[in-house]
């Protein structure tokens, strides 16, 4: 079952059924539009003709995006597929304003009484109604499979191209109605307010497909709100810190992410990480409608906040506890903090004068020349906590006396 | 489940997560007791009614430890689930009786995990086809122990994982674990997978207490 539907989603068969339409429409159009000496359905024949030399284009691009990357074209070469689309968006603005200043001019001729009437004999009348309409629902639902094929298989020349065929199917409707307008509900100008329907549709799907395009083309970031969810999901994972950049845009319909996670996992973790990464993120671009995408994530250390500690101590009869102040200090143990873990650790004995004022004297001089951050006691007057001593260094309470709460050894 | 828990007592922003996930896990008349992590060496424990919290894996192996790294916070919101890797043995059986009731505690479903070599000759990419029969019979008793507390529980079995550590490890990201339960072997000589994931694992792990063997 799988086979048989990805036979149908390949989209070298969908440009084949687009071949195989163009010449059935090809060789209709032409030989009944010379039968029946109609130029309109002959030019009409013409330009199919011209359609035809497009889907080979369609199918260069197609062959040429799908070649692997390489150490030249390290992103690959989809964004082909973009530049077709831009091509395409300009044909059809250009189509698009060609009809409806056709329809303007023909309405204000109808409202001026100069109609040209169409000049064909009821037995013709029958034969372009049935090739009009006929080729108007084939361009219908060809288009359709093309443009599902298309998005199935992130070829965004394919959708394209099913949007032109879709638009030439809009345009055969309107000679269609045209044709009923006048031969039949005698309302000749019953085609050109379609006409100009059309000439609006097709406009829109010209900006539709032209923006995608220009978009790949010119890099553009697949949506804010798109990477603040994939920052989500990322941040959200355990072992991840922080994501420090996320770049993101288009090459043809794949994705590219670049991103720079802060973690401080181990190599090996860092790979299973970024694995489980790519799978939850490609899961929710499918959720969101992107068929392919190509992840560059990489790992880098978060800041380490390295910084110097001081636990003040207290030496009584060769028991340790943490100082309730620090005159009451008799040595400090100044710790290395990276990562909020305690490296290095230098204890210095304090000069102990009679009064308190000298100790603090030296202890404070002693943090100056140390470079400390933070100087740690335990329950002293709590109007300190967060201080500043005059060189600038927090007073912070620990809230245990216990030594080896703040990660030092055994003195 | 736990009636006293112990968390290690550390200064600083190393501190802060077990001391917050501790109270995360008080789903009872919970004691919580802030201890030195190298006082908890030699703390006479009742592992059946204890757990203890911390960041760096004690010598210990007879007290049920939850390793929570640098993990400021359990992330229990909806779309978790508790993680319980199973294999032949009994570890698997012992994990998830603990696992199963923890995960009914905090409303979250549980995952039975495991990876199983290819069986020779099956094509089948379904991982119960290639299920060894000691490790069916293990996930009958699982199935059996999440249907008698009631609990949400599904399996994930996968074929061939590079590594039973790297098949846990994505199975946690991929299943979004809030924490994975784990018990060691009881024949096990050196390297267990426990002490693989103890070593490295970003999501905290739930190390159960050796069972005592006489």
């Amino acid at each position: 079952m799988n086979q048989i539907k990805l036979f149908f989603l390949s989209p070298y068969l969908a440009m084949g059924v687009v071949l195989l339409m163009y010449g059935v429409k090809v060789a209709s159009k032409l030989s009944i539009g010379r039968w029946i000496h109609s130029p309109m359905i002959e030019g009409d024949g013409w330009h199919n003709v011209a359609d035809i030399g497009e889907a080979c284009v369609v199918i260069a691009t197609i062959w040429f995006s799908r070649l692997p990357p390489s150490d030249t074209f390290p992103l690959g070469r989809k964004n082909i597929e973009s530049i077709f689309s831009v091509a395409v968006s300009v044909l059809l603005a250009i189509m698009a304003f060609k009809i409806s200043g056709t329809a303007v001019i023909s309405l204000w001729n109808i409202a001026h009484g100069q109609v040209a009437p169409l000049v064909m004999s009821p037995e013709v009348v029958v034969w372009v109604m049935g090739v009009t309409l006929g080729s108007a629902l084939v361009s219908g639902i060809v288009s359709t499979y093309q443009i599902k094929v298309g998005k199935r298989t992130g070829h965004a020349s394919l959708v394209a191209d099913g949007k032109e065929t879709l638009s030439d199917g809009l345009i055969e409707i309107t000679i269609f109605l045209g044709i009923v307008g006048e031969y039949i509900l005698d309302a000749p100008w019953l085609e050109y307010p379609f006409a100009l329907i059309v000439s609006v549709v097709m406009v829109r799907t010209a900006r539709e497909i032209g923006a995608r395009g220009l978009a790949a083309l010119l890099q553009k970031s697949i949506g804010i709100h798109h990477e603040r969810a994939i920052k989500a999901i990322v941040a959200d994972m355990y072992g991840v810190a922080s994501v420090a950049q996320i770049k993101t845009f288009m090459v043809g319909s794949a994705v590219i992410l670049i991103m720079k996670v802060l973690s401080r996992t181990s190599t090996e973790m860092s790979r299973l990480l970024k694995e489980s990464m790519a799978l939850q993120i490609a899961q929710y671009l499918r959720q969101e409608g992107f068929v392919d995408g190509e992840f560059f994530i990489r790992f880098d250390v978060p800041d380490s906040d390295a910084h110097r500690r001081t636990v003040a101590l207290v030496c009584d009869h060769r028991s340790w506890r943490v100082a309730h102040s620090i005159q009451e200090a008799t040595h400090v143990a100044i710790s290395d903090i990276a990562f909020g873990e305690v490296g290095r650790t230098v204890l210095h004995a304090v000069a102990h004068k009679e009064t308190g004022e000298e100790t603090e004297e030296a202890l404070l001089a002693l943090l100056e020349e140390q470079h400390v951050r933070e100087l740690v006691l335990f329950a002293f007057d709590r109007a300190w906590n967060g201080m500043h001593t005059p060189s600038g260094v927090w007073i912070l309470n620990g809230g245990s006396e216990n030594p080896s709460v703040y990660g030092l050894p055994k003195v | 489940m736990f009636q006293l828990m112990y968390v290690a007592d550390i200064y600083g922003p190393q501190g802060t997560g077990p001391v917050f996930i501790a109270d995360q896990l008080r789903l009872e008349e919970t004691v919580v007791e802030k201890i030195p992590p190298g006082q908890i060496e030699y703390l006479l424990v009742d592992s059946r009614v204890s757990l203890f919290v911390t960041p760096v894996l004690p010598q210990r192996r007879d007290l049920n430890v939850l390793l929570t790294r640098e993990v400021p916070a359990l992330k229990l919101e909806c779309g978790r689930c508790v993680l319980v890797p199973f294999g032949k043995g009994d570890s698997g059986v012992r994990a998830a009786r603990l696992g199963v009731r923890l995960a009914k505690g905090l409303d979250l479903p549980v995952v039975f995990y495991h990876t199983t070599w290819r069986k020779p000759g099956v094509e089948s990419i379904d991982g119960w086809d290639h299920l060894h029969d000691e490790a069916r019979k293990v996930a009958q008793t699982l199935r059996g122990i999440a249907c008698q507390q009631n609990v949400f529980f599904i399996f994930d079995i996968q074929i061939q994982a590079p590594s039973v550590f790297a098949g846990i490890i994505v199975a946690s990201f991929k299943r979004h674990a809030a924490m994975i339960v784990m018990a060691r072997g009881t024949n096990i000589l050196r390297g267990s997978y426990v002490s693989q994931m103890a070593e490295s694992s970003p999501v905290p792990l739930l190390i159960l207490a050796d069972e005592v063997t006489t």
